[in-house]
């Protein structure tokens, strides 16, 4: 796992790879609504054609934002495939979304003011629960390189993956979760004045966002076969993405405090219990 | 919990879509699509013409042809009604759409419901152009 | 420029009713049902002008609604195309000598396509759509010439 070029080519195709599955999320929901859906190559589609597009803009600050938002999170998921810091890799994350928070609020209008609030809110909400989720990973491990960390995690931290589902539905943008992209009352939330390539580029930046999530969940299953790794992370991204589009289809959005108080605490309380009881049975690697 | 239910039943059971350019889906025969002519029976009474509330018909007794535009036809079947001798017929085809505003003439000499397809004239474009023509007397 | 069979396959739509009877706007929702479906062909309403390339109005304009209407059009990146859905978008009808009505989307903005019938049935729609999605194509080959 230490070579350079290995954790390149799991950059390069960290895109593809999240295209294919938001393009598999589509025919799913799809078919969850009795539909026939999209092709599997849509996401790359709507890519395409938003780069082909004029671009709008109201300011040149929303270039920079959105061009700062997509260098923090490709930086950041550069990170996390090279095998640095997760802590690093988080805090560039999160910097990355709050750019796209600064490019809604950097044009004059009330629909992007209140999609970016929204967002504002969306980050208050999973920021802490992803922190803790990390948190909990160095404690246990003793270290928060994602080269060093060994061991099955989903063996002794379950409930912090539980914990992160929630976290993975505001970051796709589903159902009972969506404040800032609710698309039935705000239409587009923060992106609303973005257009073209500039719409492009945001969005690559949430793939990359995504990524690094996804990313995140799946170190915590390893086995001694590298072949029985890959097949076990997929499935867990899988099944999850599975689990969140049902979610999605079944319920309905909660209001913006709702999302808060319940994000919030059931994420920490589900990853505070799960590290009380590993306190509780004196493993972890700081304890 | 009935939407969860719901919602898995439609994962594995054959989705509803009917595709459609590739499989055609079913026009009911009592869809009101668009009127036809069979001009060699008309004789030219104008009730059409005149009873259309949305000025689609033209009837030119002279040059021997009924003019109707499609896209001002609504398709509210009154010319079929008023028609005295029924050679106003209602099918259910639509018309299809495209990017002039097409109008279909049908002359005495062609045959039943058959229609030959013309570009709109600037006359029939201007809305109030209509209007006055029908204030002139010609109703 | 990326090639045309790419980005002909993502035509995102925005509806806007100018004074329609609903019946029109209806018959749009209609196509965004299981039945008739199109997501397959990458269709999304997007309800923002800014995300937009195709344009389905629906309704006579009336004079309020002109100005939002031009809004809507400017607000619309290039390439976009204008789909006049029913009599009334296209010809006014049968709102046609009403004091406060424009009398047809032509009127206001370019229409690429008319599309007949009161209300136009979805399947006619469909079939618009299908054929802008074709004029789209050329027009986005066009734009990357220029």
């Amino acid at each position: 796992m230490n070579e350079w070029y290995f954790g390149l080519a799991l950059f390069l195709l960290t895109l593809p790879a999240i295209g294919l599955l938001l393009g598999f999320d589509r025919i799913l929901t799809a078919r969850l609504q009795n539909r026939v859906g999209p092709p599997l190559w849509q996401p790359f589609f709507d890519l395409a054609k938003l780069f082909d597009k004029e671009g709008l803009l109201m300011n040149k600050g929303q270039v920079v934002f959105a061009l700062m938002g997509l260098l923090l999170q490709a930086c950041a998921m550069g990170l996390l495939c090279m095998g640095g810091d997760l802590l690093v890799t988080f805090f560039l994350s999160g910097a990355g979304s709050f750019m796209l928070v600064l490019g809604a609020f950097s044009a004059l209008s009330p629909f992007s003011h209140l999609g970016a609030h929204r967002e504002l809110l969306q980050i208050v909400a999973y920021e802490p629960v992803f922190f803790l989720a990390i948190i909990a990973v160095g404690w246990y491990e003793g270290t928060f390189m994602v080269d060093s960390l060994e061991g099955n995690l989903i063996g002794v931290l379950p409930l912090v993956v539980l914990a992160l589902i929630p976290v993975l539905m505001i970051k796709m943008q589903k159902s009972p979760l969506d404040l800032a992209t609710a698309h039935q009352e705000l239409v587009a939330g923060p992106y609303v004045e973005y257009s073209g390539p500039y719409l492009g580029i945001t969005k690559l930046a949430h793939w990359f966002e995504l990524a690094i999530l996804l990313g995140f969940i799946s170190l915590f299953y390893t086995n001694d076969d590298a072949l029985w790794t890959l097949m076990g992370r997929l499935l867990l991204i899988i099944g999850l993405v599975v689990l969140v589009a049902v979610i999605d289809n079944t319920t309905a959005r909660l209001t913006r405090g709702a999302v808060v108080l319940t994000t919030m605490t059931i994420g920490i309380a589900l990853v505070g219990a799960n590290l009380i009881i590993l306190a509780l049975y004196g493993l972890g690697g700081l304890a | 919990m009935s939407m969860l239910t719901s919602t898995l039943k439609n994962l594995f059971s054959r989705p509803d879509t009917i595709r459609y350019p590739k499989e055609s889906t079913e026009i009911p025969t009592t869809n009101r699509g668009r009127v036809v002519w069979d001009m060699q029976r008309c004789i030219w009474c104008r009730l059409c013409e005149r009873n259309c509330p949305t000025k689609a018909i033209v009837t030119d007794k002279e040059r021997k042809t009924q003019t109707i535009t499609r896209v001002r036809c609504i398709a509210c079947r009154t010319c079929v009604d008023v028609c005295p001798v029924n050679i106003i017929k209602m099918e259910s085809v639509y018309s299809q759409p495209g990017p002039e505003r097409e109008v279909h003439v049908y002359g005495a000499d062609m045959a039943p419901f058959e229609y030959r397809v013309e570009s709109m004239p600037p006359s029939l474009r201007d809305a109030s152009r209509l209007r006055k023509r029908d204030n002139d007397g010609t109703a | 420029m990326i090639s045309a069979k790419w980005t002909k396959r993502s035509p995102w739509i925005l509806h806007f009713d100018t004074g329609s009877c609903n019946g029109c706007d209806l018959e749009i929702w209609a196509l965004l049902t299981p039945r008739y479906d199109v997501e397959r062909f990458g269709m999304v309403n997007k309800a923002n002008p800014k995300h937009a390339d195709i344009l389905l109005i629906t309704g006579p304009v009336t004079r309020k609604a002109e100005e939002r209407l031009v809004n809507l059009y400017n607000q619309t990146p290039d390439p976009k195309l204008v789909i006049a859905c029913g009599d009334c978008a296209s010809n006014g009808v049968p709102f046609f000598d009403c004091y406060n009505v424009c009398g047809g989307v032509d009127k206001v903005i370019p229409v690429d396509l008319y599309v007949p019938g009161c209300s136009c049935r979805p399947e006619a729609i469909m079939d618009a759509v299908v054929q802008g999605i074709q004029m789209w194509q050329e027009k986005v080959e066009r734009e990357g010439e220029r």
